[in-house]
């Protein structure tokens, strides 16, 4: 409380008042069928309400009525492939990202392998990263958030080193697709497994940074990403992470 | 072996343990708890993130509405209407100065009045006439039941001296929160407060006050 100017006696009225306002019991039944309640209503709602969100405003502004249509399509049905050759990359990537950031709620733990060459070196790692139960990650605008134990945290991946980045990398995709103007190219496949090439690049200072991304078609994840960072033509670095997840059900 | 293994070289991965935090320290790099403001504007869109303000929320709103109606079964149909119209109404938040709460106890504060409003006392006179000696006709309709000590006392405020303290100590709110919902500014808000725990005070008598 901040009722220091008052007098001793109104500060003990102000506590007596505040002691039993607090003697007010919640019926937990009701609590949780609001609950219940609201976040029916909100899938509902947000249903309703998902076309209006920026990003999508921003692609159905820029794009043509066919194309729209299509990514409709694709976020009402995001486990269905749209098949024959991408329309636009835009589309694509659009769809991928939607697919991710849907996915990832489901993934439960994951594991990194990651292979890095620089001058000379390479090096392999692999990180093994569980989420215990009840944690669950996020991704929203480009950042990471993680839900435990009723808060929600965002995670940055600032740490320098290869595990330190690499583990959370793959959650960078969605923003990068949204954001970024991406390539995406041929279908093929990772390990046996169906995977659809996307890249992107970027310049920090005087240097380019080319990322590919092989992307599971069906869940969004991110099978494998390789970085390479070149000066003046010339190869600084490249990083290639192979990545395995264990899924709950959506 | 702890919940984040090296398995192959392990140059970086158990250095960043240490800065992990969180109970598992499965973390890396930094990790902040969400600010409010963030978490209000996932809630547009996510489920789960509008369960959090649903949790931060609730008693805090369902206590100021009780206070208010005076009865578990109105104040829960006060609350739900009040976090279905933040629901509805959240698409078109925006992030001011003075973040969530003045905005959801303004919701609050606009359903306590339009629930007096629908339910003003509609008993005629045949209802009293025919009523029973043993009844309350008039507490029925009134749904004056079971009110609690601190109901019964804040009746004896003005209706904005019972908004500030009920908003103060039943709701949790800082007096710049207060003063966003009442429009007004905090010096107004710190007399109304002020007077109303005066009028308490010789409610309660010196006694009791001395909780």
């Amino acid at each position: 409380m901040d009722e220091r100017d008052f007098d001793a006696d109104l500060q003990a009225v102000a506590r007596r008042v505040a002691y039993l306002s607090s003697q007010v019991g919640v019926d937990v039944g009701h609590k949780a069928r609001l609950r219940a309640d609201l976040l029916a209503r909100h899938a509902e709602v947000t249903g309703r309400r998902r076309f209006r969100l920026p990003t999508f405003k921003r692609t159905f502004s820029l794009t043509a009525p066919a194309l729209a249509v299509a990514v409709v399509l694709a976020l009402l049905l995001p486990d269905v492939h749209l098949g024959g050759k991408p329309s636009t990359a835009s589309a694509e990537a659009a769809r991928i990202a939607m697919a991710a950031a849907r996915t990832v709620p489901t993934v439960t733990s994951w594991q990194v392998t990651l292979h890095r060459i620089q001058g000379d070196t390479a090096t392999s790692t692999d990180c093994y990263v569980p989420l215990p139960p009840g944690e669950r990650l996020y991704t929203r605008d480009g950042a990471i958030y993680v839900y435990y134990r009723n808060s929600w945290y965002r995670v940055t991946t600032s740490g320098s080193g290869s595990c330190a980045r690499w583990r959370y990398e793959f959650l960078s995709l969605p923003a990068a697709l949204l954001h970024q103007k991406v390539a995406i190219g041929r279908s093929t496949t990772v390990d046996g497994q169906p995977v659809e090439e996307v890249s992107y690049a970027t310049r920090r200072h005087s240097e380019m940074i080319a990322v590919r991304a092989w992307v599971s078609p069906t869940t969004g994840l991110v099978v494998r990403l390789e970085r390479s960072v070149t000066r003046g033509g010339h190869l600084i670095e490249r990083e290639l992470a192979d990545y395995s997840y264990k899924q709950s059900s959506p | 072996m702890s919940s984040y293994d090296v398995v192959a070289d392990g140059d970086s991965c158990e250095e960043h343990m240490e800065e992990a935090l969180g109970a598992n320290g499965f973390f890396a790099g930094q990790v902040f708890d969400v600010a409010e403001a963030e978490i209000v504007e996932a809630a547009k869109t996510d489920p789960i993130a509008f369960g959090e303000l649903y949790e931060r929320y609730y008693v805090r709103v369902y206590r100021y509405i009780y206070h208010r109606v005076g009865h578990a079964s109105d104040a829960e149909d006060v609350t739900g209407l009040v976090f279905m119209k933040a629901l509805e109404g959240l698409p078109n938040y925006r992030q001011r100065g003075n973040g969530f709460a003045p905005w959801i106890f303004r919701i609050a504060r606009n359903a306590v009045i339009d629930h007096y409003r629908r339910r003003r006392p509609q008993a005629t006179l045949d209802v009293l006439l025919s009523a029973p000696d043993d009844a309350d006709p008039v507490g029925d309709v009134l749904g004056k039941e079971r009110r609690t000590e601190l109901t019964a006392l804040v009746e004896g405020l003005s209706a904005d001296q019972r908004d500030v303290v009920l908003l103060r100590y039943a709701a949790d709110l800082s007096f710049t929160e207060i003063a966003a919902i009442l429009q007004k500014n905090e010096a107004a808000v710190r007399m109304l407060l002020h007077r109303g725990l005066k009028k308490l005070k010789v409610v309660l008598g010196d006694g009791r006050a001395g909780f």
